[in-house]
């Protein structure tokens, strides 16, 4: 065949298939950009064109490399020019451009992130070499699927655990923590602990304990390695919001309920007694007015004034300030007759006691 | 020739090929989507009175309105939008949707499905009709109507640590071996399986492990069906707690110390994947035309890896300042695009986050972190005036450049005036620093959801409505779409705030989020950043939408960490918190005790209220009563507020009306105290008006049947008591806050060629969170006008900062100093003895000879400040203030 038309017929096919390839970009279902929908992602497909290695250049001895790196995945080099320190760089010529499989090359900039496009007339390589990055349009790639994400993640030698537990996390200072390492790299970090937690952490790399230095701790890798931390115990809160909840609730009619007062949406949900874990539950400074009414219930069963604690105990309110009522959801309702703050603990075979605030 | 001919049939076939792929496949033609067709089923088929709520969501969200069923089908009934010619929706490309019932004027009477739904329109579909499918109580939406009645799943989530519970509609009888549990998609079997009518029960042999995702897959007669597993059930178990709580301070953007490395961290203990999209524009492409680059696909799309605790992490080594970002967070094959919680600033309304180094910005304008106005020593010395940005300078009577109002920069900029008739005052910041305040008390700064920063003259709004909590509201910024552009300009205003001697605090609005189901937080931890009824509904004390669960440790985390990042990084002085009441105290507790840390002398208080009360649902409310039990927060006196001037909105009486029934109260709050005991009146915060209600002066004047079109036949009467009201104010212990104009007798009239606003009898507004400029904008005017007013506030509040008998900051100290000598009825009166003087003052409401049983001379009175000779008795006029020092 002629070269010319072959040429002529090549870019011609060239040209129609950058008009014609079919789906433009709100074609047919496409994962949403914004931030209002949840979306499927498609499936993975991982095959790319252009960097998969980096081309095999010897710099020579005085020069230094100019990188022309793809800028995406593995970030490898498509070219690897050698200059002089001080060289102009010759601009690549437009048939010689990087490639991307659903992308189109728009250029070449000064950082991985395209803020800056490289200013070939001015810029001069300097003593350490330099890269420049290949900047990238969106042809008929999904932006949003799994083609598109890059994962920088370096896997090295060894592995790097850092075991967790309550009270504190690990914090390293530069970054990210470490998860990878190779014989002979430093790994530092400093705890954060949490306000309710006290004590003098013991923090062991692989059993060893290390010492810190201005709340940071070092290790030098020698092999995998596991970090853990002891010596953490929690304070004791004193109000309901460290507690667990549990299934049972206080419902009722009066000062503290709204219209659906009697339902368990409506009620006061109790929490676990850390003491006395098998308990109902308790409910710590609650405040009722007169002629509040309630009883205790986890939906199905349901506790009344026939629970209250009859232990002649000063600090048992439940006699003194409640009283029984037929009135309301079910009858035999507690009702309060001394307004003022109360504890509530209800035992595991569901009695009340009820005592004033501290 | 031949040779050619062959090549160009060769070339046409080609063409064909590339040009006109579909041709062989027979097809429904595409074109461009005219129309949105909303389908609905009810089992029942009984639709009567249901309907929909639909909205614009994107590029701009808008208003809502009433949508009905008007066609019928072999599904149900639809109802179609036509997008060429709708008013409301039709430039929309997402739109939201309830699906409700109205019963008469209740127009709210049921909805099938809580949450809000949202419908992203494709620019193409079959026929131009664009058809979704949605069935009733399910809350998906369906693309084809067989896939929404077919047998489907409903819910499957864990009710506890080791049962797994699936709601289904099928007719088929479900047994073990039609019906999957995968952990990471790994076939997993150790639990017992029992079937009920449209319920499966797995019950595990084993505890959930909380790092694994479950998916359940079910082999109907019909097809199989899978879905994730919800584990936001287990939220309050100690399990998760102690899994997934994350202590380090390092959540959302950080940089190395040499500030070289860029460090991305985000908490997402249920996503099973996170990547970070990087962005070089804030601007998405829906705003293609309203201003700057746009860019609709992000530059780099970056895999990040679980680090601990939830925590999703990756480092870029690089300084990113000035890149935008977002995360796309992952639930199996399911992703959401969001805003990070911790963005520091975003591009226009807030669709992007930016990566900000503040170091880099700092120096660069010259903002030393740290230097604030140190100007009380206890809360008691300050003076809160609680001012919006928009209104100070919104007006043209405020005189400054015009293309500053209503912005950061326009609220300091200075020799700005107003004259008439040759008589000349001061406006906007000049006003400020004139009056004598301590503090400013910013309302919403922080990027809210209802305002939209696109338009050139974006719309009023309050911002009670928060959006991105750790960003600057971008529309009192003079670029918007540059979130730099907001930070520098802030802290410039702020700069010029502490020179002045001007504290500020901030208005924070931590009770809820401007959206639910579709914020950021839920869309990175589904149902645990909100409060959620057992039903799967939004508890709403807040009458927002939902409230934020701050009992929870992330939850109480976020507010920790956001609220030291204000206050640390644009040298603020204090937060203001709206509907504290439904914040668990001890969050409020650890927020003060934080916030101290930093500033010695920070101001924390709020509203104490919200919620139904001292115990509710898992938390405990911080209110008036539980203060007591907290250290360092302070809270609104709404009872001297209604006991000196009466009810919010109405025309009730209060003490400077004639009432006696309140007078009592108000001695209280003239003691710093809420009820006659409590808390320190530095944690009293004593007020008779603010932003929400009537302004004082229309409150009088409704009172006094002067409307806001009629005539004014009862000024003096008005000025007095406004005067009076805050006279007791001021000249009492606690913290007096007076709100933006208030000194000048601010008024709110309804707006004529507003639909916005809410009237009271008298015509005033008292909920204008969206009415226009005319009626919030402060009007100068009104100051030149009421001079003799601004000046006697003016010279009230230099007196109260001269004496510091007026300022105690113990409980103790009050009851040793303070002594009232009349407290009932139409007047009171009381001494303070303290550092060497005794003052004695005197409100009275009908005048009259008051005898002082020593001699004093008079300092102050209804016109301001005097000096007058030495007496045993003073004549007061009605509803007069006076102030005498003991001779």
């Amino acid at each position: 065949m002629n070269k010319k038309i072959f040429c002529a017929l090549g870019a011609f096919i060239l040209a129609a298939s950058l008009v014609s390839c079919g789906k433009g970009k709100n074609s047919g279902t496409q994962p949403s950009t914004d931030v209002s929908t949840s979306v499927d992602s498609p499936s993975t497909n991982n095959s790319t064109i252009g960097s998969e290695e980096e081309p095999d250049v010897v710099i020579p001895e005085g020069m230094v490399a100019v990188n022309f790196r793809y800028n995406y995945g593995k970030n490898l080099r498509f070219k690897i020019v050698p200059y002089y320190p001080g060289d102009k760089i010759e601009k690549p010529s437009l048939y010689d451009q990087p490639q991307r499989t659903g992308y189109m090359f728009r250029g070449w900039f000064e950082d991985r992130y395209c803020m800056n496009a490289f200013d070939f007339d001015n810029t001069v390589v300097p003593e350490n070499g330099l890269d420049i990055y290949a900047g990238w349009n969106v042809f008929d790639a999904d932006p949003l699927g799994d083609d598109a994400i890059e994962d920088l993640y370096e896997e090295k030698t060894y592995s790097i655990t850092y075991t967790s537990g309550p009270g504190f996390s690990y914090i390293n200072p530069n970054g990210a923590l470490i998860k990878s390492a190779d014989a002979g790299d430093v790994i530092e970090f400093k705890l954060a602990i949490g306000r309710d937690y006290e004590g003098t952490p013991v923090v062991t790399a692989n059993s060893q304990t290390l010492t810190e230095t201005q709340g940071l701790y070092s290790y030098t890798v020698t092999g995998n390695t596991t970090f853990a931390v002891s010596g953490l115990t929690k304070v004791g809160g004193n109000d309901n919001n460290d507690k667990n909840l549990v299934s049972w609730y206080i419902c009722g009619e009066g000062s503290l309920w709204g219209a659906d007062g009697w339902s368990i949406s409506g009620g006061i949900q109790l929490f676990e007694n850390p003491d006395n874990p098998d308990d109902k539950g308790q409910y710590l400074g609650i405040t009722f007015a007169v002629g509040d009414t309630f009883k205790v219930t986890d939906g199905s069963t349901w506790f009344g004034y026939e629970k209250i604690d009859t232990w002649e105990d000063p600090a048992n309110a439940g006699r003194s300030c409640f009283e029984g009522s037929p009135d309301g959801f079910g009858g035999q309702n507690i009702r309060c007759k001394v307004a003022g703050t109360y504890d509530m603990y209800v035992n595991v075979k569901g009695e009340f006691w009820i005592q004033v605030a501290a | 020739m031949k040779k050619l001919f062959k090549i160009s049939a060769l070339l046409v076939a080609l063409f064909a090929l590339i040009i006109m792929p579909n041709t062989s496949v027979a097809r429904a033609a595409e074109s461009e989507t005219e129309k949105v067709r909303i389908h609905y089923c009810r089992d029942d088929e009984n639709y009567k009175n249901w309907n929909l709520w639909l909205w614009a969501y994107k590029p701009v969200s808008g208003e809502g309105s009433e949508y009905y069923f008007t066609g019928e089908d072999d599904y149900g009934v639809y109802s179609e939008i036509d997008m060429k010619n709708d008013a409301l929706l039709g430039t929309s490309t997402t739109i939201g949707f309830l699906v409700k019932k109205s019963d008469g004027s209740n127009k709210w009477a049921d909805r099938d499905v809580v949450e809000d739904r949202f419908i992203e329109i494709p620019a193409t579909s079959e026929n131009g009709i664009y058809n979704i499918y949605l069935y009733q109580g399910f809350s998906q939406v369906y693309k084809t109507a067989d896939e929404a009645k077919n047998d489907k799943i409903k819910t499957a989530a864990f009710s506890n640590m080791t049962t797994l519970v699936v709601d289904i509609l099928t007719e088929d009888n479900i047994t073990s071996d039609k019906f999957r549990v995968y952990a990471d998609d790994v076939l997993y079997d150790n639990y017992k399986f029992s079937y009920t009518k449209n319920k499966i029960t797995a019950t595990f042999n084993e505890e959930v492990d909380l790092q694994i995702a479950y998916t359940i897959e079910i082999a109907f007669t019909s097809g199989t069906r899978d879905m994730s597993v919800d584990k936001s059930k287990l939220y309050d178990f100690p399990q998760f707690y102690e899994n997934f709580t994350y202590y380090g301070d390092d959540l959302g953007v950080t940089f190395s110390n040499d500030h070289k490395n860029t460090t991305f961290k985000l908490w997402a203990p249920l996503a099973t994947k996170v990547v970070l999209n990087l962005y070089t524009t804030g601007t998405p492409k829906e705003y293609a035309g309203f201003g700057d680059a746009v860019s609709s696909t992000p530059s780099h799309r970056i895999l990040m890896h679980k680090e601990q605790q939830g925590v999703w992490a990756h480092t870029e080594y690089a300084n990113l300042h000035g890149v935008y970002y977002t995360y796309s967070v992952y639930f199996g094959t399911r992703f959401n695009e969001v805003v990070d919680p911790y963005a520091k600033s975003a591009g226009v309304n807030g669709e992007r986050g930016l990566i900000v180094d503040f170091d880099k910005l700092n120096s660069e304008i010259g903002f030393t972190v740290g230097d604030r106005p140190d100007v009380i020593k206890n809360a008691t010395d300050a003076i809160i005036y609680e001012s919006h940005v928009r209104d100070l300078t919104k007006d043209v009577t405020w005189g400054g450049n015009p293309e500053k109002a209503g912005k950061y920069l326009g609220f300091v900029e200075e020799g700005t005036t107003y004259t008439e008739n040759g008589v000349t005052v001061s406006t906007g910041f000049d006003h400020l620093k004139e009056l004598g305040i301590t503090h400013v008390q910013l309302m919403p700064i922080y990027d809210v959801a209802s305002i939209n920063e696109s338009l050139a003259e974006p719309n009023f709004n309050w911002g009670y409505d928060p959006l991105n909590y750790n960003v600057l509201e971008g529309s009192y910024s003079s670029n918007p779409f540059d979130g730099l552009v907001r930070i520098r300009e802030f802290k410039q205003m702020v700069m010029k705030l502490t020179k002045a001697g001007i504290a500020i605090n901030m208005d924070v609005v931590f009770n809820h989020t401007a959206r639910s189901s579709n914020s950021n937080f839920n869309m990175i931890v589904p149902n645990y950043y909100h409060r959620m009824n057992n039903d799967g509904t939004y508890r709403n004390e807040s009458g927002c939408g939902n409230e934020l669960a701050s009992q929870r440790p992330m939850v109480r985390k976020f507010i920790l960490d956001s609220t030291k990042f204000w206050l640390s990084e644009y040298n603020l002085s204090g937060f203001r918190f709206d509907l504290m009441g439904l914040i668990d105290t001890t969050t409020m507790e650890q927020v003060y005790e934080q916030c101290a840390e930093v500033y010695n002398h920070v101001m924390v208080y709020g509203e104490p209220w919200g919620g139904y009360g001292a115990s509710y649902s898992g938390y405990r409310s911080t209110n008036q009563s539980t203060l007591k039990g907290i250290a360092g927060v302070g809270a609104f006196n709404d009872k001297i507020r209604d006991a000196v001037k009466g009810g919010n909105n109405d025309g009730s009486k209060g003490f400077v009306q004639g009432s006696t029934g309140s007078t009592g109260t108000v001695v209280n709050g003239i003691k710093g105290t809420f009820d006659g005991s409590s808390v320190d009146p530095t944690r009293v915060i004593n007020y008779v008006a603010c932003h929400d209600n009537l302004t004082l002066r229309d409150k009088i004047a409704t009172e006094e049947g002067v409307t806001a079109t009629g005539a004014n036949n009862k000024e003096a009467t008005i000025k007095a008591r406004n005067n009076q009201s805050d006279s007791i104010v001021l000249l009492s212990e606690g913290i007096p806050f007076i709100q933006l104009g208030q000194d000048f007798l601010r008024s709110k009239p309804m707006d004529p060629n507003s639909d916005y606003g809410e009237a009271n009898r008298a015509g005033y507004d008292h909920n204008s969170y969206r009415s226009t400029d005319y009626t919030n904008s402060i009007k100068w005017n009104l100051k030149l006008k009421n001079r003799d007013v601004f000046n006697y506030y003016k010279d009230l509040i230099a007196l109260r900062r001269a004496h510091a008998g007026l300022r105690l900051a113990t409980n103790s100290a009050v009851n040793s100093a303070l002594s009232i000598k009349s407290g009932s009825g139409t007047t009171i009166g009381y001494t303070i003895n303290y550092g060497g003087e005794e003052l004695y003052i005197i409100h009275s409401v009908n005048g009259g000879n008051y005898n002082l049983n020593g001699s004093y001379r008079v300092i102050f009175n209804k016109n301001g400040a005097v000096s007058g000779a030495a007496s045993t008795s003073y004549t007061l006029s009605a509803n007069e203030s006076v102030v005498l020092v003991k001779a």
